[in-house]
């Protein structure tokens, strides 16, 4: 699990900068071989994690524990904490990945009554399986795209990177999604990394296209992780970031859309919206909050801590104080000038 | 004496920020309490000031950081930076295992007044601890 489940669980002692509270335990299962992917910014990829006991995903260090242990935990720290909403269990890309799933979800739902959130690769999922995750009671599959166009897909992901997974699986992995859990938004949802080099333009473009499908996307920022083919990129700069947190707001509340949207060389000059109209979104500060199934706020995942106490974080895990809020808007305001 | 899992030894002062000084020769030094070690997790990264650097009392002099967390550190002292615990840079788990040992932060050449604030003995830190845990 996450190390922020593990501390909220009891596992492991830890603190979270300004108290901020876990809303979703996060699960990730493993197998002795570790993961047959290979993608580039990823350090459960193939090449570099040699098995289970290489613990770093999205930042941070996943310790592992028996299911049976970590059910009894989410059930008596759920009991005595209400903001746990939910139990979220990834699969890494392996065979056995369908089957163990499914049976970690009848665990997970009959021995907590939490939400059961998913996070699958397509390369390992067909249609029939998603059916079978929704018979076991999850309640949203979310597909990891991360890359925001073909091109970087198979760069980071696919052959480019000696990896399993295609472009076109993935795309006809989220339509089958829906077609089982349906078009409602909390039902899929695909995760979609900003830094890993497209342009502004080509994430609003895949983001209006799921919005479109009927799915909601996630969004993160790259984070350079120690040991990865990418250990030595850069993160994108938070007014890019922001830039596009706000376009993904927009269109995911129906109050713009990519079309509206002007980009200029690929970045987002304008967001369709008269600037005053702008500008109150901006000051509400939702748009710059953690996205993802509720509850699902996965603090300082895409940062250090010293970057947002430097006022750098980039996915907010609670809603945005006054001083928080001028800081965004300095970063925005900036940005959408 | 102990505060639960956590030591604390006699022979140093301690402030509300959870460090501990070593006043008993110079320069002092400063570190991270036991207590704050095992409830921040294991500790990434450090920043501390230069060598030379004048602190003054209650000015900020650097930050430890953990998986989720960082903690600004604030001088108790009033003095000059003469040493720095570069080993830390590299080997940060040292605050975890050693606190009051290898995990030591700087040492400070006190002020010729010797002014420092909010220091407090061994005891009223362990009193703040029980105060600190059932505000948690």
């Amino acid at each position: 699990m996450s190390i922020a489940a593990a501390m909220t669980l009891g596992f492991r002692r830890g603190k979270f900068y300004r108290n901020a509270k876990l809303g979703c335990i996060n699960l990730l299962m493993e197998y002795d071989k570790g993961c047959i992917a290979n993608c580039l910014y990823c350090g459960q990829a193939k090449e570099i994690a040699d098995g289970p006991d290489c613990r770093s995903l999205i930042r941070v260090e996943w310790p592992s524990y028996p299911l049976e242990d970590v059910i009894k935990a989410i059930n008596r720290a759920a009991l005595k904490n209400h903001f746990i909403q939910r139990v979220c269990v990834s699969s890494l890309t392996s065979p056995k990945a369908p089957e163990d799933l499914v049976s970690i979800v009848r665990k997970v739902k009959s021995g907590t009554g939490l939400k059961v959130s998913t996070l699958i690769t397509p390369t390992s999922f067909a249609k029939a399986h998603f059916e079978s995750m929704k018979a076991a009671g999850v309640q949203n599959i979310t597909i990891a795209i991360d890359a925001a166009t073909e091109g970087l897909f198979d760069k980071l992901r696919g052959k480019g990177a000696g990896g399993p997974h295609r472009w076109d699986r993935y795309l006809k992995g989220v339509e089958e999604a829906v077609m089982v859990m349906g078009n409602g938004r909390k039902g899929v949802g695909i995760h979609l990394i900003i830094g890993l080099g497209e342009t502004e333009e080509e994430a609003t473009g895949l983001i209006q296209r799921c919005y479109d499908m009927g799915v909601s996307v996630h969004l993160f920022s790259f984070y350079p992780e120690n040991g990865t083919g990418m250990e030595d990129g850069a993160q994108p700069p938070i007014e890019q970031y922001r830039r596009v947190q706000l376009a993904r707001h927009l269109i995911d509340r129906g109050l713009s859309q990519f079309e509206k949207m002007r980009f200029e060389s690929g970045v987002l000059k304008g967001f369709g919206l008269p600037e005053n109209e702008l500008l109150s979104i901006i000051r509400n500060g939702k748009a710059f909050m953690t996205t993802g199934c509720t509850g699902c706020n996965r603090p300082f995942a895409n940062e250090t801590p010293t970057q947002a106490m430097k006022g750098l974080l980039r996915n907010y895990p609670f809603p945005p104080n006054a001083q928080d809020i001028r800081t965004i808007e300095k970063q925005t305001t900036i940005a959408v000038s | 004496m102990r505060f639960g899992d956590a030591e604390i030894p006699e022979d140093l002062s301690y402030t509300k920020n959870h460090l501990w000084v070593n006043m008993k020769d110079h320069p002092y030094t400063l570190g991270w309490t036991d207590y704050i070690q095992i409830n921040a997790g294991d500790v990434n990264h450090i920043h501390l000031p230069e060598k030379e650097t004048l602190l003054n009392v209650r000015e900020e002099f650097g930050s430890v950081e953990t998986s989720k967390w960082v903690d600004r550190l604030y001088s108790p002292l009033k003095g000059r930076v003469v040493e720095v615990n570069n080993r830390l840079f590299k080997k940060p788990e040292l605050i975890n295992d050693a606190p009051f040992g290898e995990g030591w932060f700087i040492a400070v050449a006190p002020s010729e007044k010797g002014e420092s604030q909010g220091l407090i003995t061994p005891e009223e830190y362990r009193e703040y601890l029980k105060v600190c845990e059932k505000a948690e």
